[in-house]
């Protein structure tokens, strides 16, 4: 029907935009193990399953998989209510051991023995054998199976979050107050639950199993640097991944690499550009932000001594009474006494510098903001 | 149908995986203590990433002090290798845990799948570029145990013996460090030297670990053993020695399994065998279900 690069890429595309729909309220909630246990469990479910079906996209496949990293989630918690451990580390152990127990099925006991099947494509994920799984109705191709897979649960999450989106936004935001007016969170939790573990199980061959939680976790990090409220960080977060798939996808094609490598590295360089750029809480904003504070500092010291009468006010020899006695440089005094004269902080009255009534109000803004005694 | 043979490959393999579950098991009480144990998965992701930059650097003619590395093999270089990306993990996730606001186990669980999303381009770039030198990259995957060469091994084995020497050496200060930097800081030795020791030691150990153990399950060897012996007893110097004791355990009968199963490898053979140590001690262990349910009944 299309061709073949525009198939793989609205496949890529559609699961990329999947898994970062759960990954923001995730995000959101600090409900930070659960995309690494979620993903790296689901294989003990997809080993299972491809005993019974040859192919990865069959919907035996997904079921499974779901299930698998659903129980994982709950046996934490389960394990967690009887010991003193933290989840994080439960989550590690228990997803450990359902991720080696699924190799060793697929390695010893899938596809009956017979096929020569690559694992690494279930491990480290390849969007290019998504096209030869095809659908057919009647006899007639309408496209490959994994898109309507995707596209099937996507539009499951879609719904999910439409519905229950006030839910989500309180019980995210603050869970003090969710307690109050009795919303049980535990439905929330289980519905998160279910739309993380059908992503990852769907989108397991655009990304493999270890690199969906930088999928999931990615977009949404770097959409807090953007913007702070829910549903524009859920927008932006899909159009992050849509970007970033486009381009690793852009990349990738044409050298012949891994799409899902070159995908998720660029999801980082995203995410480090935005810690660097970022317009209202980046480095180098934060850089600039001090620079400005200290200059202000300063002006606000000579404001501070010229009020104060301390030393000699005599026009002729200010400068070089105020560099003497603070040990700063004269050029560096200078050029402030003129910034402060252009912004109309001082005044010059019978051959004395004076602050005028504004740089007076100004000084005592300031004063009283410090909180200290002089 | 297991047994466990004579022969020189064999006994390589036995021996460095008790020698590094031992070890390995000694420090993970350390590092859980301290809450570090996403960190070591980040790690090994940023070793995995130095070992193969460090094969294109050498496929494109540079070596960095080629009188070092002149007399020693091509794997300790690719220990250099790891040493170096795991320098770089620790420098990018410093700067990245100042410069936030989002919480630290994100951007650890982040920066793992992206350094491997980087390693596995890097992979298949240099399987393109054909030649011998994609030969002995799969093995960081999974890790193979067979692979090891004397070398290496004589490597490992002065390696672990200092870990574990230095950690029975140092218990008394190591423990105030961990439990409370604070207290320790009031009285008199040097704080910031155990900690960084504690660094040094995580350094040399996931080195190890990425090639023993593959980069997934590198963190498995550290944390389970501790977490095992967790459930046993409650004293510090007691958890230490039996997570010593779990590690080594669960290494030497996870490699005979790998040496006598052909297509396992011993990465995920240590992680079953520790794994099922750990849910069997979550049911008879006196802090697991049966201890609970005996006390919930008095």
């Amino acid at each position: 029907m299309f061709s073949i690069e525009f198939e793989i890429v609205i496949v890529i595309i559609l699961s990329a935009i999947t898994c970062s729909i759960p990954g923001a309220f995730l995000v959101m909630r600090r409900n930070y193990y659960a995309a690494d246990t979620t993903n790296r469990s689901a294989m003990l479910g997809i080993a299972v399953a491809l005993i019974f079906s040859s192919y990865l996209s069959s919907p035996l496949v997904i079921i499974l998989g779901s299930i698998t990293s659903g129980l994982a989630m709950i046996l934490i918690k389960k394990i967690k209510e009887f010991t003193s451990f933290r989840a994080k580390g439960l989550s590690i152990i228990i997803s450990s051991a359902f991720l080696c127990f699924g190799i060793l099925i697929a390695a010893n006991l899938s596809f009956n023995n017979t096929t020569n099947f690559d694992l690494s494509i279930i491990y480290l994920g390849e969007t290019a054998f998504t096209y030869f799984n095809r659908l057919r109705v009647f006899g007639v191709d309408i496209g490959s199976y994994a898109l309507y897979a995707v596209s099937f649960v996507l539009v499951i999450n879609i719904i999910l979050v439409t519905v229950f989106y006030n839910e989500f936004k309180i019980d995210g935001v603050d869970k003090n107050y969710a307690a109050s007016i009795e919303m049980k969170e535990s439905t929330i939790d289980y519905l998160l639950l279910i739309m993380t573990s059908l992503s990852v199980s769907v989108s397991f061959q655009t990304a493999g199993i270890f690199m969906t939680s930088a999928f999931i976790l990615g977009p949404a990090a770097t959409a807090l640097f953007y913007t702070k409220r829910l549903s524009t960080l859920a927008f932006v977060s899909v159009f992050i991944s849509s970007v970033a798939c486009l381009a690793g996808f852009g990349i990738a094609w044409p050298n012949e690499v891994s799409i899902s490598g070159t995908i998720v590295s660029f999801l980082g360089v995203l995410f480090i550009v935005s810690v660097i750029f970022s317009p209202e809480e980046g480095l180098v904003k934060k850089y600039f932000d001090n620079l400005t504070a200290q200059k202000r500092l300063e002006e606000y010291i000579i404001m501070d001594i010229l009020n104060s009468e301390i030393i000699d006010c005599r026009e002729k020899h200010i400068n070089e009474e105020i560099s003497s006695s603070l040990k700063w440089k004269l050029m560096k005094v200078s050029y402030i006494m003129n910034k402060l004269k252009a912004e109309n902080k001082i005044e010059i009255v019978q051959n004395k510098v004076q602050l005028t009534e504004e740089g007076k109000t100004i000084l005592n803004k300031f004063l009283s903001a410090q909180h200290c005694f002089y | 149908m297991l047994e466990i043979s004579n022969s020189f490959l064999f006994q390589t393999m036995l021996k460095s995986a008790v020698l590094l579950g031992l070890s390995a098991g000694m420090l993970g009480v350390f590092i859980s203590y301290q809450r570090r144990s996403i960190e070591i998965n980040a790690l090994s992701a940023g070793s995995f990433v130095g070992i193969l930059i460090l094969f294109l650097l050498s496929s494109l003619g540079l070596y960095i002090s080629p009188y070092i590395f002149s007399q020693v093999d091509k794997h300790i270089y690719s220990f250099t290798g790891s040493i170096l990306g795991i320098l770089i993990m620790i420098t990018i996730l410093n700067i990245l845990y100042k410069t936030n606001r989002l919480h630290p186990h994100i951007i650890q669980s982040l920066m793992t799948a992206v350094l491997l999303g980087v390693g596995i381009t890097l992979i298949t770039s240099i399987k393109q570029a054909g030649g011998a030198l994609d030969s002995g990259i799969d093995i960081y995957l999974f890790g193979e145990t067979t692979s090891l060469t004397d070398e290496e091994f004589h490597f490992l084995r002065i390696i672990t013996l200092t870990v574990i020497l230095l950690l029975l050496l140092f218990f008394k200060r190591l423990r105030v460090v961990v439990f409370n930097i604070d207290i320790a800081k009031t009285t008199h030795f040097h704080t910031m030297f155990y900690v960084h020791l504690i660094n040094v030691f995580v350094v040399c150990l996931v080195a190890l670990s990425v090639k023993l153990m593959g980069v997934f399950l590198a963190v498995s060897v550290f944390l389970i053993p501790a977490v095992t012996a967790r459930l046993w007893s409650n004293r510090l110097f007691n958890i230490m020695l039996l997570s010593g004791f779990f590690g080594g355990l669960g290494g030497g009968i996870g490699a005979v399994i790998a040496g006598n199963i052909s297509h396992v490898s011993s990465g995920i053979s240590i992680t079953i065998v520790l794994a099922v140590m750990f849910f069997i001690s979550l049911l008879v262990a006196p802090k697991g279900l049966l201890g609970v349910w005996i006390r919930g009944r008095k």
